[in-house]
């Protein structure tokens, strides 16, 4: 579940949520999961109230299309990758059949994002340390 | 990203506080290293910088791809790799020559380092070639040094070993440094120090020994005016306490009986209110009570009126059943009478029987036309009296219901004199309450009574606060006069040496080859040959003798002005301000001033001067970091934490000094920011930093806003890296990247625990790909370590809490964190990359 800490004000308030979702182990530290999904997602921009010139990515639309549509191809998202490494390394790594060359770049970005994920999740578990010292 | 909790830790205005000259600090890195020229753009320069750093394999991470790009702003570690590569304390090596006509960092770097010494007048960014060369092989000719290109690479960036070469060469034993001067110094006594004297010869032993006679006289002085200096500081500090406190006890009972005022003012302004709701309804009522009496007066007028109506309707209704009883009565007449008539028709009929028929008939048509009519007329009449009777009914009608509102409104009078009953009950209530409030009122009188004599006391107290303060005064006064007396004595002191003889010459006498002091004795001294002055001015190594004293002054915080070979006033008074700060040396002992007051020349012993210096290198070779001047300073601060504002004021002329200075050539403000050479500085006149920061300091000495320069930087550029931290964990941690020309968006969102979706439309052009790969890249190297020191901060401020921790003391720990978290960042860095350039950290 992802941890919303974006409706607290002070930094205080913020910490003090994050503090409650790690105690409660919301957040899971023990595997990294990494999905790349492609598809006509231009159905799930929606314009920004805030900024007439820009469009705004919907992310929980995304989620709300793939969880309505049960993984069918009916939003036409579909999943090109998917990586879940355990605590212990053990890696389990989804790819689709028959990539195009489109999918093929996008595969590359996938490999990418696992390895600065891990760096990222270092610098968090370094800053645990921090708080925690 | 920007997040308004940030305001939870840092105070308003410290942040834009803070921001102040940046701008400034990244523009004269870029200007030195010729990316920006006077009317280029910054961002177009940074571009420049961070494609040439990258060739030079710096700032790449493990896949050798660039940390930071497309910022429009350079990283704080960006900025700290400029100022390194601009710095001339030996932190930048380059470990292999560039080639020729070629044109990058390194060549930038080499062409800087010429430059600054005055050695290579042309563009930094043109290529490498044989002017560059040139200047090495000068330099290599005047120090009789190897022409070895490399290391003379290195050793034109690094000031401290480019002096200790100057001085351990032999040249400097047949030169002098000669220049011309126009009025640098108004100070007599200084002038006096350094006029020129008669005698070359000196009992050295006997000398030196007064001298250091004097100088122990001088440092027992100097210890007895700092620590009576620091005795008074001290005792201000206790008294300021003290006075603190008293003042914090008055401001409490101030507070107190202010509050028992306003909490009076409060309860008798809500009475007076009451009292005034209560004296309105009370008016209210009274009208209403006047109101009612009056409608009451009505009223009974009315019912006598009803009442004389009703008898004058009872007597209608007697009237009228008269009339009644008439109509029966004459209804019963016609009807005797109709008999009667018929009665007589039929006698007549008999009697006349065969007379006139007729007539009979007529007769009786007659007297039934006549009955028709009295009929008629009878009915007419009853009509009439019917109607007058029925208006008579509806009139009684129309009364009995006025009646029966009369007795309404009696009823409702009743009711109303109940209310009245009850309203006087209330009013007697109020009245009783208003006793009460004259009873408040008289105890709040005592109140003021006590109050008064409260605020007698404090103006006692005040009193005698004022005879305190006036004693506090005096004994400044008197602690005053005994500093100035020792002042005199250090000026006594101070005039004995300028008196001890021959200092200059018998120094310079003692530096020089004999043959050459020789002739200096001869065309100087003796014949003041102007041509072989002007010669000695013009001379190249001459030139850049001044030049290298320049950039001394410079790269260790006592000079920040324009790097012109010229020693004027601003020149004058940092050599001046070094003379202080190191032991065993006096300008008398280095300067002389041939000519007049306002015009002539100087000659200054640059051997002894160089000598002095290079020896101070060798008593203190530690390698000083900020993080030790910002310790040290945390250290002293701590127990004066006040002071805090001088700090800031000082950082604000400082930025107001520098600001738009480097873009007017009138103007030109040149700011080192390397460390090494200025912490050691720093470092050696800590003591009497500090001094001028606990004084509230009004002059701002150059080497104190280099200081302040240095801390308020890495504060800077902490918060910065913090509020980077920050900004991902509070922020949406969704990056996005558009197709400009199809407006398709590509997508990644991290989760807090960086579970990672890559969302993608399908037919990406694949450069879109690959600048959302690196956009990605960048955002999570950057949190490498801007989340360690965010935890660290935090831990920090969470432990405000449990004990006094301001935001004074966490700035200066923020800089001490982020300096050594840089440090050990980029030895990591080094670690993992073969980098043909060394970087070498503080």
């Amino acid at each position: 579940m992802p941890v919303d800490t974006t409706k607290a004000t002070s930094l205080r308030d913020k910490f003090e949520k994050i503090g409650e979702q790690i105690r409660e182990a919301v957040v899971d530290f023990s595997t990294l999961e990494v999905t790349t999904l492609t598809g006509d997602v231009t159905q799930i921009i929606k314009p920004d109230p805030t900024d007439t010139k820009k469009n705004k990515f919907d992310f929980k639309s995304v989620v709300t299309e793939l969880k309505n549509t049960s993984g069918t191809t009916k939003a036409k998202i579909h999943l090109v990758a998917h990586t879940h490494i355990d605590f212990d390394h053990d890696t389990v790594n989804f790819v689709k059949a028959d990539i195009t060359n489109d999918e093929r770049n996008l595969f590359i970005l996938h490999q990418a994002a696992i390895d600065s994920a891990q760096i990222a999740r270092k610098s968090f578990l370094n800053f645990l340390k921090e708080v925690i010292r | 990203m920007t997040f308004k909790g940030i305001h939870d830790i840092i105070p308003d205005g410290q942040i834009e506080l803070l921001e102040r000259g940046r701008t400034e600090e990244v523009e004269q890195g870029l200007f030195d290293l010729g990316y920006l020229e006077k009317n280029d753009s910054i961002s177009k320069a940074i571009v420049q910088f961070r494609t040439d750093y990258r060739a030079a394999n710096l700032l790449l991470d493990r896949r050798r791809q660039p940390l930071y790009f497309q910022q429009p702003e350079l990283d704080p570690v960006e900025l700290n790799l400029l100022h390194k590569l601009i710095a001339l304390d030996g932190d930048f090596l380059i470990t292999q020559l560039p080639i020729f006509g070629t044109s990058n960092l390194t060549t930038r770097v080499i062409h800087y380092r010429l430059e600054t010494l005055g050695l290579y007048l042309h563009d930094i960014s043109s290529v490498f070639d044989e002017m560059a060369v040139f200047a090495l092989h000068q330099l290599a000719d005047w120090l009789r040094l190897s022409k070895d290109l490399l290391s003379l690479v290195q050793l034109v960036g690094n000031i401290p070993a480019l002096i200790k070469a100057v001085t351990d060469g032999e040249l400097l034993k047949e030169h002098i440094v000669c220049f011309t001067y126009h009025s640098p110094t108004n100070e007599q006594l200084l002038l006096a120090e350094i006029s020129e004297e008669t005698e070359e010869h000196d009992d050295e032993t006997a000398l030196e020994a007064q001298e250091a006679k004097i100088d122990a006289s001088l440092k027992a002085l100097e210890k007895k005016i700092s620590s009576k200096e620091q005795a008074v500081i001290e005792d201000f500090e206790v008294r300021d306490k003290t006075q603190r406190r008293r003042q914090k006890q008055i401001d409490r009972l101030r507070k107190r009986i202010d509050r028992t005022l306003q909490e009076q003012k409060v309860v008798f302004q809500k009475r007076l209110k009451k009292r005034k709701q209560e004296d309105n309804s009370l008016q209210q009522l009274q009208k209403l009570i006047d109101k009612l009496n009056q409608d009451n007066q009505h009223f009974q007028t009315t019912i006598q009126e009803k009442q004389a109506q009703l008898k004058l309707v009872e007597e209608s209704l007697k009237i009228t059943e008269k009339a009644q009883q008439n109509i029966q009565d004459l209804k019963k007449k016609c009807k005797k009478k109709y008999k009667n008539l018929s009665k007589a028709a039929l006698q007549l009929q008999i009697d006349k029987q065969n007379q006139t028929c007729e007539l009979h008939d007529r007769q009786i048509a007659k007297l039934n036309e006549l009955l028709t009519k009295l009929e008629r007329k009878k009915r007419r009449q009853v009509q009439l009296q019917l109607d007058h009777i029925n208006r008579q009914q509806k009139t009684a009608t129309k009364l009995l219901a006025e009646q029966r509102q009369e007795w309404v409104l009696r009823n409702a009078i009743d009711e109303n004199l109940i209310r009245i009953k009850g309203i006087q009950n209330e009013f007697a209530t109020r009245t009783k309450l208003i006793n009460e409030v004259a009873h408040l009122q008289a105890r709040f009188l005592v109140k003021e009574t006590e109050i008064k004599e409260i605020t007698h006391r404090k103006n006692r107290s005040k009193r005698n606060n004022d005879q305190f303060l006036a004693k506090i005064k005096l004994e400044q006064q008197r602690h005053q006069l005994e500093i100035q007396t020792y002042q005199k004595e250090l000026h006594q002191l101070l005039q004995a040496i300028n008196n001890l003889s021959f200092r200059f010459k018998a120094k310079l006498r003692r530096s020089l080859t004999p043959s050459y002091y020789q002739e200096i004795k001869r065309e100087v001294f003796t014949n003041r040959n102007i041509n072989y002055l002007n010669t000695r001015v013009a001379n190249p190594f001459n030139q850049f003798l001044i030049r290298l004293i320049q950039v001394h002054q410079w790269t260790n915080g006592y000079y920040y002005g324009k790097l012109d070979s010229e020693l004027r006033h601003r020149s004058f008074d940092s050599i001046a301000d070094l003379v202080e700060d190191i032991p065993r040396l006096r300008l008398k002992y280095i300067l002389t001033l041939l000519g007049s007051q306002t015009e002539g020349y100087w000659i200054l012993n640059v051997h002894y001067l160089f000598d002095r210096l290079r020896k101070l290198l060798e008593e203190d070779t530690k390698k000083y970091t900020a993080a030790d001047v910002f310790k040290a300073y945390e250290k002293k601060m701590d127990k004066k934490r006040h002071k805090v504002t001088v700090v800031e004021e000082a950082w604000k002329v400082y930025t107001e000094e520098i600001k738009d200075g480097l873009r007017q050539p009138s103007k030109i403000r040149r700011i080192y920011y390397g460390i090494r050479s200025l912490a050691r500085s720093i470092m050696r006149c800590f003591a009497r930093l500090i001094r001028f920061i606990i004084r509230g300091l009004k002059k701002l000495i150059t080497l104190f806003k280099n200081f302040i320069k240095l801390l308020y930087k890495e504060i800077r550029e902490g918060v910065r890296k913090f509020k980077e931290g920050v900004g991902f964990l509070f922020g949406t941690r969704q990056l996005e990247t558009t197709d400009p020309v199809t407006g398709k968006i590509i997508l990644t969102k991290y989760d807090f625990d960086f579970d990672t979706t890559i969302i993608s439309p399908t037919q990406l052009p694949e450069a879109i790909y690959w600048q959302h790969h690196r956009k990605c890249i960048r955002y999570t190297r950057n949190l490498d370590f801007s989340m360690v020191l965010l935890g660290k901060i935090l831990n920090w401020v969470w432990t405000i809490v449990r004990g006094p921790f301001g935001w004074a003391k966490l700035a200066i720990r923020i800089a001490i964190y982020f300096k050594n978290l840089v440090i050990q960042w980029l030895k990591r860095k080094r670690r993992t990359l073969r980098i043909v350039t060394t970087l070498i950290l503080d």
